[in-house]
């Protein structure tokens, strides 16, 4: 038996020593994975908080024969992804019942989201997280797609339809926020 | 994906945030202060949120039927139950196949006349 699945096993007795090295070992992936979808450090933390938590209320699903860093991926990819809707719902909801908003649009040299890849990032919040979540797997984690597949529960034709659907909308949100984004 | 995405992609690959030394620490303390909370808060605080409308409505409707069995008056308001256990005999009845003396003097003498009547 490798020496992470014996922690599983320990981890699952209830062992807090082996729940304990858990964190430690796989926090780092955790934490990298989060990264990609927010982009602060309280907002990281956070969410891996939670995903740990949820990893020790639910360890008794992990199977004998599977894969554990595949399965907390798949935690994690399910926590930011809950996380992001919700993001989205309050956004929404404060765009509609929110303090009205300026007529006088800012200046772009103004605004700091637009300096540098600050237009890239806009075009990419934007985006809705079942498409965004996907193209971040396959360009900057560099997963397959049978690993996208595997990691958010969907087909593989459902993550290429994703893929091409995420890419189309995004060139469509750069074209919409300037020529600065080209 | 044009070539300035490619880029930004390629600077995302390095926006990583480490965990602290002491993040272990804190998990399992977090994780067990929220279990502790649980086991307090008992089964509501432990259900998911989508579940609980589910939960709530079921009770209502448990609770409804409950009221309903017990407060309205269920048809045919004397079963056979009913009929077995309670009696319909008139009081003269009573004295003639229980055997039983009425309650009153003046009762068993409206009897006695009665049947001297008939």
């Amino acid at each position: 038996m490798s020496f992470e699945r014996e922690l599983v096993v320990r981890a699952q007795a209830g062992d807090g020593a082996a729940q304990e090295e858990l964190v430690r070992q796989f926090s780092p992936m955790v934490f990298r994975l989060i990264s990609r979808f927010f982009r602060y450090r309280e907002d990281v933390e956070d969410l891996a908080q939670d995903v740990f938590f949820k990893v020790f209320t639910r360890i008794n699903q992990v199977r004998p024969d599977e894969n554990f860093p595949g399965w907390l991926r798949r935690v994690t990819i399910n926590t930011c992804y809950d996380e992001l809707r919700k993001t989205r719902r309050r956004n929404a909801a404060f765009e509609i019942y929110g303090p009205l908003q300026e007529s006088e649009p800012v200046a772009p040299s103004a605004d700091p989201e637009r300096d540098d890849f600050g237009v890239a990032r806009v075009a990419l919040e934007a985006l809705d997280p079942k498409l965004k979540i996907p193209l971040i797997l396959k360009e900057v984690e560099e997963l397959s797609v049978a690993e996208i597949a595997k990691t958010m529960g969907i087909t593989e034709t459902n993550v290429k339809v994703r893929l091409f659907r995420g890419r189309k909308k995004l060139a469509a949100n750069l074209a919409k926020l300037g020529p600065t984004a080209k | 994906m044009n070539s300035r995405m490619d880029e930004f992609f390629k600077q995302e690959k390095s926006r990583v945030f480490e965990p602290d030394p002491y993040f272990p620490q804190r998990v399992m303390a977090r994780v067990a202060a929220r279990l502790q909370e649980q086991r307090e808060n008992g089964i509501w605080e432990g259900m998911k949120a989508g579940a609980r409308p589910v939960f709530a409505l079921a009770l209502v409707l448990l609770l409804a039927f409950l009221a309903v069995q017990l407060f309205v008056p269920v048809l045919p308001p004397r079963g056979p139950i009913e009929a077995f256990l309670s009696t319909d005999q008139s009081p003269d009845e009573q004295l003639i196949y229980t055997g039983v003396d009425p309650s009153s003097p003046e009762l068993e003498q409206m009897i006695i006349i009665t049947e001297d009547g008939q």
